[in-house]
């Protein structure tokens, strides 16, 4: 497996510059970091204030902390799809509370960084805490509203904040006529805006990128690969805020004077139309954009009238004229021109129908797990219990009961409505029951959340393939083996080498699960977004396996497969069973149920109303010939 | 603190809440029948307010005949919205409504400020649509605007609820929240709905300036001073329910009115957003709504 990412410095032809731009400002997993250019641009940046001075060199501090701030946002909203409008007050909040303790206390930068970061987090919490239950939408509506509350609470604290006439006698990071005076606050600012940017490229090239991505556009799925969806978020919002917190800091000691006004609507303005502006979920995309926005306030100055105008009507301006851009991130069906005509050049393919037994499954899935947990096979993975599901007054299961043993392939079977996905999802911890026990290996899964059943044992898909577009095939199979190999995000960002090795393992295990499965190097290597529907259901069942479920629930696996992909799909099941997961799925398609299942229940009104176990496709028992003449598939 | 003045913080608060409600009705007449929460509107709020002082401080209109013509303006202000907002997304994104509320707050912006350079940001005084002497209630004064509001809120409620669980073009509109694509399916004309229902918010929203003159007086910031007030009602109410807008825009009315008495002003904003994010966390749905803003 080649490592495909980072470049060692060497100077770039001037043939491939432009390439060199495209790949930083890629959505892909491992952006090509030059680090040569990245080197020569830090170097140009830090000599800036010898050759400019004054108010210029102000702005352009101001310029290079609110990129740092904005990188921050883009980890939420680009990477993580967490609509944080609430970045402009936790900038505010570090800068108050560092500019309180310098001109109240006479604290020194140093003193007060670690506590404007402490502040800047426990702010960002407050704001976003309500993102753990509600929708994107509404989490943007409260998140904005911190910035029209933030002058209130500066009011409200007057006695200390200075309150509407502002804070002042905030000492500067050097004092006026010394050498550094002029030198030294930009080098911090460019400090800040390096190590905002090196927070979030160190965290997004490892496992967190993709736990992020899935968690913006496929978060049942990550749930369901047993990654706590709770902690991931709690993470975003921790590790956005730090990048403000430094923004904020800085702030404070640049301007020796704070007034609430700063950290308004033109700010929020800045930092959120930056990151959508050129390429939200990229390195170099919020660089750029809020570099060019911030510079624009600058110009009109920040305090115009002018300048809320033209940020708020580029912001509509650059949704509607980029939605491609913009909706890259927020979707992966709207994308460009390009990615529309690369998709579904590559047909699904019958995956070679003489796979090899998946003997190696079992190893490869024991060397990603850490923890290389007992073999203990029980011969019944899964036995529902008497479970009820009313929604409303409609009783979706009655008390329907059953058990799947290990190396079965069971079918769900039923007209419609008779309760086969309520099923699966209370099975696979989506939906809670109303009475009634689901037990995985003999052990309770009540009150548990999707992730917590996954990790006991438990995968599935979903019927519309729930797999994120840009990544690849390869990396989307890896979130399987996440949640047990994805190393700290404290790790991930200070000791990247650390993380890397980890990231490594957990890719070849991956790309061994993809060869097991029958995918060729380049299907491994291709983006999601560019395979068929049957490839991405594939890709979903080796994610499943990946998690080294031993149990793997499918919902309507067959829906819209032509007849070749259901071969392949079928094959690919038969050869997972032989190294001892059970599946169940949900499926309406006869010929497909019966050439690959060995049991079939039949629901009928939320009820199993019989099961029948070693189905022969040739003999088939008279109650199920009458459920299948009943429904109107062909046999 | 004596019981009259306690008379005078609910007579306001109560008042305060049927302004709110109208804003909160006009946010959620779309978010009802569309889903969309068009932030936009507030700037709606604030047009409604200057136009009313354009046309009667500057063009001595009668201020009946002013109404008449605010209301207009805002069915075409709100279509205007759909127009700008919303229609140019249209299949182009699978998130659709963040991407609409983001160009929705956007132009929001852009429009407060072109508002606040073309007049000024000092408030612009307004004569009254009705007497500004105060109504005497046992002993509490109560402004007659706020009578007016109450009855505008009262009558709104009946309407709303009559239209949304009666009549076919309310089942319609329910219809097209949960699946606008098999509406379309059914024949119906979906985008011209839509846009229909954009206008009527945008009317809501522009009346709500109207009345609002004698309370506020007409700036660039009225409608979004009522933004977190409005949106703390629909939180507590519960997103897309008529009841509950109401219902929350009166709650939220008692705090706003009732706070002051007791603390400083600067107070009731920080514990609206502390209230929202209390409930958000604690009942997604909101106090009295079923419809659930729930996170997956």
């Amino acid at each position: 497996m080649p490592e495909p990412t980072v470049q060692p410095p060497t100077p770039t032809p001037p043939a491939v510059r432009g390439n060199a731009l495209r790949a930083l400002l890629s959505a892909k997993q491992r952006p090509g970091v030059n680090w040569g250019v990245a080197l020569a641009v830090l170097i140009m940046a830090l000599l800036v204030p010898f050759i400019t001075g004054g108010y210029v060199l102000f702005q352009l501090e101001l310029v290079l902390i609110y990129i740092g701030a904005a990188s921050g946002l883009n980890l939420a909203v680009g990477y993580a799809g967490e609509f944080l409008l609430c970045q402009a007050t936790v900038i505010g909040m570090a800068a108050y509370v560092s500019g309180i303790l310098s001109s109240m206390h006479n604290w020194s930068p140093i003193e007060t960084l670690p506590l404007a970061i402490v502040a800047a987090i426990i702010w960002q919490l407050i704001i976003s805490i309500s993102g753990l239950r509600v929708r994107g939408l509404y989490l943007g509506i409260l998140s904005f509203f911190s910035v029209l509350v933030f002058p209130d609470l500066v009011l409200l604290t007057s006695n200390i904040s200075g309150g509407t006439g502002g804070l002042i006698g905030i000492s500067p990071f050097a004092q006026p006529g010394s050498s550094d005076f002029t030198v030294l606050p930009f080098e911090i600012a460019v400090a800040v805006a390096a190590v905002s940017a090196l927070i979030v490229r160190n965290l997004v090239v490892s496992g967190w990128g993709i736990r992020l991505r899935y968690l913006r556009d496929a978060p049942h799925s990550l749930a369901s690969a047993g990654v706590n969806i709770t902690r991931t978020k709690l993470t975003v919002y921790v590790v956005s805020a730090i990048p403000a917190a430094l923004a904020g800091w800085a702030l404070a000691y640049f301007s020796e004077s704070l007034t609430s006004s700063v950290f308004g609507l033109s700010l929020t303005l800045i930092l959120f139309a930056g990151v959508q502006l050129v390429r939200p979920g990229s390195i170099a995309g919020p660089i750029i954009g809020a570099g060019l926005l911030e510079g624009y306030s600058q110009l009109v100055g920040p305090f115009s009238q002018y300048n809320t105008l033209g940020l708020g009507a580029l912001l509509t301006l650059a949704l509607i004229v980029l939605p491609g851009g913009f909706g890259r991130f927020l979707s992966r069906n709207s994308g460009s021109a390009a990615a529309t005509r690369r998709r579904r050049i590559l047909s699904a393919g019958p995956v070679t129908p003489e796979l090899n037994p998946l003997v190696e499954l079992r190893r490869a899935r024991q060397d990603a797990s850490a923890a290389g947990q007992a073999e203990n096979d029980t011969a019944v993975v899964l036995e529902v219990r008497d479970i009820v599901k009313s929604f409303g007054g409609n009783r979706a299961v009655d008390g329907a009961g059953f058990t799947v043993g290990t190396g079965r392939i069971v079918a769900l079977m039923g007209e419609n409505g008779s309760g086969k996905t309520t099923l699966v999802n209370i099975i696979s911890g989506f939906l809670r029951p109303d009475s009634g026990q689901v037990l995985i290996k003999g052990r309770p899964t009540t009150g548990m959340v999707a992730s917590q059943v996954a990790r006991l044992g438990c995968a599935r898909t979903f019927q519309v393939p729930q797999v994120v577009g840009e990544l690849t095939v390869r990396e989307n199979v890896e979130v399987g083996l996440l949640y047990r190999s994805c190393v700290g995000p404290a790790r991930a960002i200070l000791l990247p080498f650390i993380a890397r090795r980890a990231d490594r393992v957990r890719r070849e295990a991956a790309v061994r699960i993809c060869e097991e499965m029958g995918l060729s190097a380049e299907q491994i290597d291709q983006e999601t977004d560019t395979l068929s529907l049957g490839m991405r259901r594939i890709v979903e069942v080796a994610r499943a396996i990946a998690s080294s479920a031993d149990l793997i629930c499918l919902d309507e696996p067959a829906a819209g497969l032509n007849d070749d992909e259901i071969d392949s799909l079928s094959q690919v099941l038969k050869d997972v069973r032989q190294t001892g997961e059970a599946i169940l799925l949900v499926e309406h398609n006869a010929r497909f149920v019966l050439s690959t299942c060995d049991d079939i229940i039949l629901l009928r009104a939320g009820k199993v109303e019989a099961f029948f176990s070693d189905v022969d496709e040739d003999n088939l028992p008279p109650a199920l010939q009458r459920h299948l003449r009943r429904a109107t598939v062909s046999v | 603190m004596n019981l009259t003045t306690l008379g005078v913080g609910i007579a306001s608060g109560i008042g305060l809440g049927s302004a709110y409600a109208l804003v909160a009705v006009s946010f959620t007449l779309i978010v009802a029948s569309t889903g969309y929460f068009i932030f936009a509107l507030e700037s709606l709020v604030s047009i409604g307010g200057v136009l009313t002082y354009v046309l009667s401080a500057d063009a001595h209109l009668p201020m009946l005949l002013v109404g008449v013509l605010v209301c207009i303006g805002g069915l075409i202000a709100g279509a205007a919205l759909d127009v700008i907002a919303r229609r140019p997304f249209e299949g182009r994104t699978t998130n659709i409504g963040l991407v609409v509320l983001l160009a929705s707050i956007g132009l929001s912006i852009a429009i407060d400020a072109t508002v606040g350079l073309l007049f000024g940001s000092n408030t612009l005084n307004v004569p009254g649509y009705v007497s500004a002497n105060p109504l005497i209630v046992d002993g509490v004064a109560i402004n007659p605007a706020y009578v007016v509001m109450f009855g505008a809120i009262v009558v709104l409620t009946i309407v709303s609820e009559f239209v949304f669980r009666r009549t076919s073009t309310g089942r319609n509109l329910r219809a097209t929240q949960l699946d606008s694509e098999g509406v379309r399916l059914l024949g119906l004309n979906v985008g011209l709905m839509t846009t229909c229902v954009f206008g009527v918010s945008g009317l809501l929203a522009m009346f709500a300036g109207y009345l609002l003159t004698p309370i506020t007086s007409a700036s660039a910031t009225t409608g979004s001073g009522l933004v977190i007030p409005a949106f703390a009602a629909l939180a507590i109410g519960g997103f897309g329910s008529f009841r509950g807008a109401i219902g929350g825009s009166i709650a939220v009315g008692l705090v706003v009115g009732i706070v002051p008495l007791y603390m400083q002003s600067a107070y009731v904003d920080p514990i609206l957003l502390a209230a929202i994010v209390l409930v958000l966390l604690v009942r997604p749905q909101g106090l009295f709504g079923t419809t659930a803003a729930r996170a997956l």
